[in-house]
């Protein structure tokens, strides 16, 4: 999969600022170095796919659709680093 | 009334909005806010009456504002327009706002997530504010030029003072 387009990322990016304000949640930098996070995990991911997906072993890296992956992975980075972190 | 004396308090709850990209009303801590987007620039339109107490000068526009979640030493810019409907001057089948005044590159509060800030915009008679006479009805667009600031997340308007300068 390509990197997201501009749009896409433009898309994130709003909606992330928007749901921060809902929660009453302080940002820490401009909406300038938040858009640039954004990019650079994007492009991390899409330079790092193939490596990132070798991490699950064996059924699970085949029989798990690519989009269940993707899910599992936000919930154990959700879980890791945000909620309760 | 004279110069330097209030000519009319705008709040929250005065907002016509737009049809489109317009502020959404909020709350924070009971206090009535409109809530302006990062991403896009939203508007708000209040219709007012030129008070008889105006006499003819100049106007500066006071915005009440906060930031529900910037931090940083970032900034905000803010947009402010007339439209005069007065006396048979403006069909208001269609918008006739004048050129809109500024107040850009404004560092936001960053002691505390919830200080208002109070910045202001200057009008001279005229054209400048769409030559509003006194007793005219007008319209005013207050607008946050999200696409040039820096400040993450909503702003939130609080109150608008207009003062005759």
């Amino acid at each position: 999969m390509a990197v997201l387009t501009d749009q896409a990322r433009q898309d994130e990016w709003a909606e992330f600022m928007r749901w921060a304000s809902s929660r009453g949640e302080v940002i820490g930098g401009s909406k300038q170095v938040v858009r640039q996070v954004f990019d650079d995990l994007d492009d991390g991911f899409n330079t790092n796919a193939a490596t990132i997906n070798a991490w699950i072993s064996l059924p699970g890296r085949t029989q798990i659709s690519t989009a269940h992956k993707a899910y599992i992975a936000a919930r154990v980075l959700l879980r890791r680093y945000a909620d309760g972190a | 009334m004279a110069t330097g004396d209030t000519l009319d308090t705008i709040f929250p709850e005065n907002n016509k909005p737009p049809a489109a990209n317009y502020a959404t009303q909020d709350t924070r801590n009971n206090h009535d806010v409109l809530d302006f987007d990062a991403a896009t620039n939203e508007s708000a339109v209040f219709k007012r009456i030129m008070p008889r107490a105006y006499a003819g000068g100049g106007l500066t526009v006071y915005i009440h504002y906060s930031m529900t979640s910037a931090s940083a030493a970032t900034d905000i810019d803010w947009d402010v327009a007339f439209e005069r409907i007065g006396d048979q001057q403006q069909d208001v089948g269609s918008d006739g706002f004048a050129t809109v005044n500024s107040v850009d590159n404004t560092t936001v509060p960053t002691g505390a997530s919830g200080l208002v800030d109070i910045v202001n915009v200057t009008f001279t008679d005229g054209a400048d504010m769409d030559s509003v006479a006194v007793g005219e009805s007008y319209r005013m667009k207050v607008t946050r030029d999200a696409v040039s600031d820096t400040a993450a997340g909503d702003a939130e308007l609080h109150a608008i003072e207009i003062k005759e300068t």
